[in-house]
């Protein structure tokens, strides 16, 4: 039998209204008792549910908002000029100038940024100690990867991925796959593990940032460093400095 | 006023008022320059930065209405390009599974973001909007002042004419507690449909 008060009670909580005592009472009961859990759980997802209602009534409205506009046709290359010749005869005066001082200091091209910031990610996660016995799948991989067998450790870490995900894994697949020019691969491994698990995102981050660094999406590579700038993240100084040199 | 005339200030102003026409005129104004943008920067084709957009505005729109955007620190553009280029950020994660942009999804993982719920509440959140259509108002109305509008109870009692905050509170309980049957009433035919499908 549902009752009242626990209701009441869990409103509270949800609506950060709940005082101390009371926040203590909820999260002490929900791991304790299932069916206060339950109860929980159906109501939390209302307040999401109905900021999603408005938002998507919302929606509604621009969709047929849109549908009495007119298409936007693509800006031509001559539509763009127009608009911007101002901006373009200023361009045009600075990349003389600019092209000028290069000739005396060349600029580095985005695979020499890449050389420059890549280092493959240390096995710190089941590094190889003397005398272990390197027989074993798992061993053998970790081991190769120490040793720059990229090819040898990347052929098995997929094996093992197959049988299970695991993040240190893709880290090091990714890490593998850079060094030996598989860029998609290695994309589609840093998206994994930023997509799938929670632990390792900083560094994954970072590695795909150099993957787009690598294959000249620079927009998207510069969204990352913006985003790994917070003086909290590791890679803050390195990711500060190349959106410096990028721009 | 004419609202081509209009600053930022104003034009936040007009859609915090929940006149309809000020988002609308919003959404107009920017459209072109947005959606020449986010092609060339996301290299994305002419749907996917429709809805792009309208992820853009909607969001903007729930930051308006529920009092986490009062002021500006920069233009209205910028603000709107700066929320585009999140969005961009974020379907980057989503890139692997080559889908395509849906403004539902954008608003959906976004709000999933802002509780710091699993993406996994997709579903219930499309079941909560659906048994939400369906409560009627009072309910509907004030539930919506609350959570949406982020109202106090005080705020609330006043607009929908309850004798006192207290009343609205005790109203408000027993809406939630209808909505959530609503959703667990509905739950096992949707399995139902779901599995006949």
């Amino acid at each position: 039998m549902e009752n009242q008060r626990d209701q009441e009670l869990i409103l509270k909580y949800i609506d950060r209204s709940a005082n101390p005592e009371e926040v203590n009472e909820v999260e002490h009961r929900l791991t304790a008792e299932p069916e206060f859990r339950k109860m929980h759980s159906e109501y939390n997802q209302l307040p999401l549910g109905i900021r999603y209602h408005a938002m998507a009534d919302k929606l509604d409205q621009l969709r047929t908002l849109e549908t009495a506009l007119p298409a936007v046709a693509p800006e031509s290359g001559v539509t763009r000029l127009i608009q911007y010749w101002k901006p373009l005869a200023a361009a045009a005066a600075l990349i003389l100038a600019v092209t000028f001082i290069l000739l005396y200091n060349r600029s580095e091209s985005t695979a020499d940024l890449f050389a420059r910031n890549f280092e493959p990610y240390p096995n710190v996660f089941e590094p190889t100690q003397r005398g272990d016995d390197v027989t074993d799948k798992r061993a053998s991989a970790f081991a190769m990867y120490e040793q720059a067998n990229y090819e040898g450790a990347a052929a098995v870490f997929r094996e093992l991925l197959a049988e299970k995900q695991e993040p240190e894994i893709l880290l090091l697949l990714g890490n593998a796959n850079l060094v030996l020019n598989r860029n998609e691969e290695a994309k589609n491994n840093f998206l994994t593990l930023i997509r799938d698990f929670d632990g390792l995102d900083e560094q994954a981050k970072w590695f795909l940032s150099l993957c787009y660094l690598k294959s000249g999406e620079r927009e998207k590579a510069k969204l990352i460093w913006e985003e790994l700038g917070d003086p909290k993240i590791t890679y803050s100084d390195k990711a500060k400095r190349l959106l410096k040199e990028v721009k | 006023m004419d609202k081509t005339s209009m600053s930022d200030a104003e034009l936040l102003h007009l859609v915090r008022s929940g006149d309809p026409s000020g988002l609308s005129f919003v959404y107009e104004k920017y459209r072109k320059e947005y959606f020449n943008w986010i092609r060339r920067f996301s290299r994305c084709d002419a749907d996917d930065a429709c809805e792009y957009y309208q992820g853009t505005i909607v969001i903007f729109y729930e930051n308006v209405t529920n009092g986490k955007l009062t002021e500006l620190q920069s233009s209205l553009k910028t603000y709107l390009f700066g929320i585009g280029k999140n969005l961009v950020m974020h379907e980057y994660r989503k890139s692997q599974r080559g889908e395509k942009v849906k403004a539902e999804f954008i608003i959906q993982s976004h709000l999933a973001d802002s509780a710091q719920e699993m993406l996994s509440e997709e579903n219930d959140l499309a079941l909560v909007h659906r048994c939400f259509e369906r409560i009627g108002d009072p309910c509907h109305r004030l539930l919506q002042l609350f959570y949406f509008n982020q109202k106090s109870m005080e705020e609330i009692s006043g607009e929908l004419g309850y004798k006192n905050p207290e009343t609205a509170k005790n109203q408000k309980y027993k809406c939630m507690e209808r909505l959530r049957k609503l959703v667990e009433g509905e739950r096992p035919t949707n399995h139902a449909v779901m599995t006949a499908e």
